[in-house]
């Protein structure tokens, strides 16, 4: 847990929108250079396109923008039965003598 | 695409296989630009000598040419260079067709591709008959003018 800042995690409607960002980015930009190099005859506009766009699609989909994080998921509240009580009780009567020592 | 690393590796590998399908349109659609390379090879001088080329005597034709070829439109976005050739055709009782390369040049910018020789002259080698085309890889283009050779300079010194 101690790396999870680094991590930049999405949510699962997060991680469909970036998937979908990231692929419509990329061949866009590829077919803009291709059209623009065509149309000019330069094939070195053409990669400084589709290399421009790369960065720009990873500026939209690599940081943890909050757009990516509006739907977390919603879990369940804990259930609190007698079982679950006595296996917290047993673990700490258990911890107890060990730090009396 | 949950965290940092997979959707780097997400970006690296799809921009991959974009650029592989762009690179594959831009070598098919190379096929389909049309060109209009326009060339010229007019013969100034042609001379006949004739030598013991490996105890056979031989005849050597020596040629001067002014070659003027506007290669311009051969250059695209996909051009990255040409490689030019002045091709001699001729016949022989063995062969119907022989070819041998007069001269060549490789043109590596379209600034340089319109080309202006002005006596240009061939290497050493033997003729019955000579046919000079300017030879391309989009096809041939400009003049197949079709020369007979003179009689040998230095024919008195061999017979």
């Amino acid at each position: 847990m101690s790396s999870s800042w680094f991590e930049l995690k999405f949510d699962f409607e997060g991680q469909k929108l970036a998937e979908f960002v990231s692929q419509a980015g990329i061949i866009l930009f590829a077919v803009i250079g291709f059209v623009v190099g065509f149309l000019l005859q330069d094939i070195l506009l053409t990669f400084q396109i589709f290399a421009g766009g790369i960065i720009v699609t990873s500026i939209l989909v690599l940081p943890s923008w909050s757009l990516y994080n509006k739907h977390p998921v919603q879990w369940l509240p804990p259930i609190q039965n007698e079982n679950n009580q006595k296996t917290l009780e047993q673990k700490e009567s258990n911890s107890k003598p060990i730090e009396e020592k | 695409m949950y965290n940092l690393t997979q959707r780097v590796n997400a970006i690296i590998a799809f921009a991959m296989t974009v650029m592989f399908g762009l690179l594959l349109s831009i070598a098919i659609t190379s096929l389909y630009i049309t060109s209009n390379p326009i060339g010229k090879v007019d013969i100034n001088e042609l001379n006949i000598w004739l030598y013991n080329y490996a105890n056979k005597e031989t005849e050597f034709a020596f040629i001067e040419m002014n070659i003027d070829a506007d290669l311009t439109s051969l250059f695209n976005w996909n051009t990255k260079q040409l490689f030019i050739a002045v091709v001699a055709e001729y016949e022989t009782n063995l062969h119907e067709l022989n070819q041998v390369v007069l001269w060549d040049s490789i043109i590596q910018s379209k600034e340089d591709a319109h080309i202006k020789g002005n006596k240009v002259r061939n290497e050493k080698y033997e003729f019955v008959d000579i046919t000079p085309s300017f030879g391309l890889m989009s096809g041939n283009i400009g003049t197949n003018q079709t020369i007979p050779f003179p009689s040998p300079l230095n024919e008195k010194a061999y017979s």
